[in-house]
């Protein structure tokens, strides 16, 4: 039988095992972490296919030209035609996949950087953002990350940076139309420091101030009205990375954030923030807090907070020096159940356990709407919670143990129970569980047992 | 194949122990105890922003016609004509339910309220209109949550009911809440489930959720796979509304509950789909008035939306985003057959700059109100609490019988 350490490597830092993992993992289990983070980040084939953010805001922004009415209409055709289909191959992914921690990571640091689908032309836009933003950094440095997700279109809209308008800029001055503080508060409590972390409202609103001017592509027809070229006189869009920068938006003058001033420097100002913001020890106690809770403990122990936290500052923020420190430290093999899967990771897992490898729409669409977890619809930037108190309620229990019940049915292959057990959740399996299976009446209903135990539904 | 029955669960035991082995109808009798209130008190959430001045018309008022010439609603006796209330004032033609409560003196209308939101966001006027700290992102938790947390005696007496798969940014918060969650998944036998609940054994978090969501107290309610599924998303307010009215009218059960309605954003072509989402609105108060009859004059039902919509209609046959709206007051506890708080009127000068009816009527002072003589909340809690930054606000008087 493979080893509990197995089992963790496939489950703490996986997404469960399929038939036959366990025995390859336990060769090794944390060289098994290790080499998925050597073998440093790739975007999946099947998720090549889709279209990118700055080409679906072009036709957005086109039909707007028409009517908000039309850039609705496409919006909700790119969601349908482009975003729905990536959703499944997302989750087909995740089926398939060799390197589920790379998988973890993403759902991590996607989550970390939330966004959701519950505003306007953002459903059009989400699966785009993750694959764009958050994928290709998850193993290079915080401070790169931090860019890439905060000046993403999907986040200048969802935290509403694109209704930002510096009240002395260009436009400003001619409008009634203020700064908009969503972001800066969000980036400052959220993503960096932590709401803790030693900030004051005179720096969420000074930060603000340098994030104005950051939107997309053909917002409001600034770009090709030949009257605002004329009298604006520069540049007026500027095209950095998915986004783009609207000088004649943006609040002019020196930014004074956590003590230091930063010159007008336009999109300058805010990468230079982003790069303090990202070096902060609030930034490196706060990931490695947040690290920590979601791969060893809802409550984790400081000391291994401590540690990460000294790996962050020791490397920049380089992320896959602190996965490999997170793979070390001995509390993270100590304990095999810890944590408790989050439907997403529990339906993946049991498709896994059964050795499906394409995800189909009915086995997670109705059911993650109703345990709470649909895809890219988090209830606020905060993101999804990360403790089990928050997925174990009676009635997301009894969804996750229908779900159990019912899905051997639906998938049309029928494992033998106890090799399933064995395969699965075979190094930590309590003797109830094994009575349980055994005297189940039923194969299917056996599966189900497997698939409805706590060593499954934890990890 | 098992098939698709449907089952729908009210939590409601808080107990491990007795859960699996007493029947149901004892549980509410062995958990009884004295609850801070027997009043009840149910939320409309209007999602999209209602079209206050399509609910209540003020048919009698030039400038309506002048501001709406297409979308304008008749007055009495016309067809499609509004249904009279007093004053100026009358009621969408499908609000029926409506329209009777008030002429039993149990329903009144609030125009021209607001939140402390100025702005017109959804996202934002929604997450003002539930946190309750006058800004956006101003508390993480919901106003509704913390008056429960000053009224109710730790976790096991839940006051309040989250009718949904999430618990809205309203009822979330440190107090514990119940929850009901229709399921579309194929249920499971009760042999099943006594087997994985031994198996349990000793992981108390699942244990006792498994245990509790076994003894559903009230009984399975029979609706289908495509009722379950649009109660689901939120989509079905009269299957929520008869679960809600379920609960509500247990011995010891919730006193709160939160209904949603989405789908109030008319930007285009509002006059068909208000008519069915009035339709819809009225249907649901229909049920609860119907299923709450034995306890109707200790229940206040309250509408609300995140702002209202501009006076004016606009080139597509809708409205957009505005700023005062209108909220309904209903049920026995209510003084009803009048219009509460100031009316502003839609002369051009009365309107919020230029486009919007004015926010003449404090939304937090009707809350205080209810939360304070309806369900008798403590004062200092209610004005320190459930809505800090509000002290300038005073609860709003007369709402009451």
């Amino acid at each position: 039988m493979a080893s509990v350490n197995a089992f963790i490597a496939a489950n703490r830092f996986g997404l469960g095992a399929r038939p036959g993992d366990l025995s390859t993992i336990d060769k090794d289990p944390q060289h098994w972490l290790e080499s998925q983070i050597a073998r440093g980040a790739t975007i999946p084939s099947r998720l090549k296919q889709y279209s990118g953010t700055k080409q679906r805001l072009a036709a957005i922004t086109n039909a707007r030209r028409e009517s908000n009415r039309q850039a609705g209409k496409i919006a909700r055709s790119i969601a349908m035609e482009q975003s729905a289909g990536e959703i499944i191959d997302r989750f087909t992914t995740r089926l398939e996949t060799d390197t589920p921690f790379t998988e973890r990571l993403v759902s991590f640091w996607a989550n970390h950087f939330s966004i959701s689908r519950n505003k306007q032309y953002l459903p059009a836009l989400t699966p785009a953002y993750e694959r764009e933003a958050i994928r290709p950094h998850i193993f290079g440095s915080f401070g790169d990350l931090l860019v890439a997700a905060v000046t993403h279109p999907a986040m200048l809209i969802y935290l509403d940076n694109v209704q930002s308008i510096g009240p002395n800029s260009f436009f400003g001055k001619r409008r009634d139309r203020t700064i908009n503080e969503n972001l800066a508060r969000e980036v400052l409590e959220l993503h960096t420091l932590g709401v803790d972390g030693g900030y004051t409202q005179e720096d969420i609103e000074e930060f603000a101030k340098a994030l104005s001017g950051w939107a997309y592509a053909g917002l409001g027809r600034v770009e090709d009205n030949a009257r605002i070229q004329r009298s604006f006189g520069g540049a007026i869009a500027t095209s950095v990375g998915e986004a783009t920068f609207y000088a004649p938006l943006h609040e002019p003058g020196p930014k004074r954030v956590l003590g230091r001033r930063y010159p007008e420097d336009g999109a300058g100002e805010t990468l230079a923030i982003l790069k303090d913001l990202a070096q902060h020890p609030s930034t490196a106690t706060f990931i490695a807090t947040k690290l920590a809770r979601h791969f060893i403990a809802d409550d984790p122990p400081q000391t291994v907070v401590r540690a990460l936290a000294r790996r962050y500052r020791e490397t920049d923020g380089h992320l896959a020096s602190i996965y490999r420190t997170l793979i070390g430290l001995t509390e993270v093999w100590a304990t095999p159940l810890p944590k408790v899967k989050p439907p997403q990771d529990f339906i993946v897992s049991g498709l896994r356990a059964l050795g499906i490898i394409r995800m189909r729409g009915s086995w997670f669409r109705d059911p993650l709407t109703q345990m709470g977890h649909s895809p890219f619809n988090a209830p606020s930037p905060q993101g999804w919670p990360d403790v089990a108190e928050a997925w174990i309620s009676p009635g997301s229990l009894m969804r996750r143990v229908e779900w159990a019940r019912s899905i051997v049915d639906q998938v049309d292959t029928m494992p033998n129970p106890q090799t399933l057990l064995e395969d699965t959740i075979g190094p930590v399996a309590t003797k109830e569980t094994r009575t349980l299976v055994r005297g189940a009446p039923s194969g299917a209903e056996a599966v189900g047992f497997v698939l409805a135990s706590i060593e499954h539904q934890r990890r | 194949m098992t098939s698709f029955n449907r089952r729908t669960f009210l939590h409601l035991g808080a107990g491990f122990g007795a859960a699996t082995t007493v029947a149901p109808g004892l549980v509410s009798s062995l958990a009884l105890a004295k609850l801070p209130t027997d009043r009840r008190f149910i939320i409309i959430l209007q999602r999209g922003a209602q079209d206050g001045l399509h609910a209540l018309p003020p048919y009698g008022d030039d400038n309506y016609r002048r501001l709406r010439p297409r979308l304008a609603i008749p007055g009495p006796g016309k067809e499609g004509g509004a249904l009279p209330l007093s004053g100026p004032f009358g009621l969408h033609p499908a609000l029926k339910t409506f329209h009777r409560l008030f002429e039993e003196g149990d329903m009144a209308a609030i125009p021209a309220i607001a939140s402390q939101y100025r702005e017109r966001s959804h996202f934002d006027g929604q997450n003002v209109l539930e946190n309750g700290s006058g800004k956006p992102f101003g508390a993480d938790d919901g106003w509704l949550n913390r008056a429960l947390s000053l009224m109710q005696d730790g976790d096991d007496e839940r006051l309040g009911i989250a009718l949904g798969h999430t618990v809205p940014l309203i009822l979330r918060g440190a107090a514990g809440v119940r929850t009901w969650a229709p399921s579309t998944l194929p249920s499971v036998d009760e042999d099943f489930l006594g087997r994985l609940l031994n198996s349990y054994g000793e992981d108390a978090l699942f244990a006792e959720a498994l245990a509790e969501s076994m003894n559903p107290i009230v009984s399975d309610m029979s609706i289908n796979q495509r009722e379950a599924r649009a109660a689901a998303r939120g989509q079905a307010p009269v299957i929520t509304a008869r679960a809600a009215a379920e609960a509500l009218l247990l011995e010891d059960g919730p006193r709160m509950a939160v209904i949603e309605m989405g789908g109030w954003d008319t930007h285009y072509g509002q006059a068909g789909r208000l008519n069915s989402l009035f339709t819809a609105l009225d249907d649901t108060v229909d049920v609860l008035s119907t299923d709450l009859a034995s306890v109707w004059d200790k229940c206040l039902i309250l509408t609300l939306s995140e702002f209202g919509r501009t006076a004016a209609e606009n080139g597509s046959l809708g409205t957009d985003h505005g700023t005062g709206g209108t909220s309904f007051l209903l049920g026995g506890a209510v003084a009803g057959g009048q219009i509460l708080g100031e009316w502003p009127g839609l002369a051009p000068n009365a309107l919020y700059q230029g486009r919007d009816v004015a926010p003449a009527n404090a939304l937090e002072g009707v809350l205080k109100a209810i939360l304070m003589d309806h369900l008798g909340a403590p004062r200092d809690g209610v004005n320190s609490i459930v809505f800090p930054n509000s002290d300038a606000i005073w609860p709003m008087m007369g709402l009451l019988k």
